[in-house]
């Protein structure tokens, strides 16, 4: 139970910050996902966000090192599914991250040759998650994720008092 | 990266074996796709009906083939899942691939 007396879950994982590890973790998400309820499209997409921040770790804080750990914590309340993923590489601009990255989803189909094939990572974390922030830190740095579980069932659970 | 090739005329349909295409098999796609391209003028069906789950490395690794296709040739994805059309609509990208049901459909749009 939580200090608020509300039941929450708990998972913690950690893999080696390969890329070829990280499918592993997306299939987890796609339990969670499926456990919290989602939409199946929904949780797809809540588990592309989670891989995306996963291989930014992977790719950038450890510039694509394999002798490291990425953990992923996914903490599971009656309103909202919370995932932070932790590594201890060299940290990210807090301000860029934080940036609007939403224009990287805008396309000109007759101009193929002038989409980028790359840059689109955080633009999906921010159209999906209802929130995210990252905190860098001298040992850690932490990608939080929050998505609210919007569920008939845990309304109905909400405004039925026990 | 597990691909299935079949010829239908000139034309080739490449059936992706994987249930993911994600970051950690984006050099492999590239390469077993992309040497298709390597003959010259051929025109490409990308089944994905078997992949589950992309990320953006992912859909800029079939993108990397659409900017790669020769010139008179086409690629043409089809096939794809629900969740993965979700990312392709996501990410606007549904408007720049000429995207086909399934198979067959794709087949005969193309001029064999």
């Amino acid at each position: 139970m939580t200090e608020a007396g509300t039941p929450w879950k708990r998972l913690t994982l950690e893999i080696e910050s390969r890329l070829d590890a990280v499918p592993l973790l997306g299939q987890v998400m796609q339990l969670v996902c499926t456990a919290a309820g989602f939409a199946p499209t929904e949780g797809s997409l809540v588990e592309v966000c989670v891989v995306e921040a996963i291989n930014n770790s992977i790719e950038h804080a450890y510039n694509g090192d394999h002798d490291h750990g990425v953990e992923l914590e996914v903490n599971l309340l009656p309103n909202q599914l919370i995932v932070d993923v932790w590594d201890s590489g060299t940290s990210a601009d807090a301000a860029k991250m934080h940036a609007d990255h939403r224009h990287a989803l805008e396309v000109h189909q007759d101009r193929v040759q002038d989409i980028s094939e790359s840059g689109r990572g955080l633009a999906v974390i921010q159209e999906v998650m209802d929130s995210f922030e990252y905190t860098p830190g001298t040992e850690r740095n932490r990608f939080r994720m929050i998505k609210r579980r919007d569920l008939p069932q845990l309304r109905q659970d909400i405004s039925t008092p026990s | 990266m597990k691909i299935a090739e079949r010829k239908v005329g000139a034309n080739i349909i490449l059936e992706v074996l994987e249930t993911r295409l994600g970051a950690d098999k984006v050099l492999a796609f590239k390469e077993a796709v992309g040497r298709h391209l390597e003959g010259g003028a051929v025109s490409i069906v990308l089944d994905l009906s078997t992949v589950g789950f992309i990320d953006s490395s992912g859909l800029g690794a079939i993108l990397s083939i659409l900017k790669r296709m020769p010139k008179g040739s086409e690629l043409i994805i089809c096939g794809i899942t629900d969740s993965v059309m979700s990312m392709f609509k996501l990410t606007r990208l549904d408007r720049v691939f000429t995207i086909k049901k399934n198979v067959d459909e794709a087949v005969s749009t193309l001029s064999v």
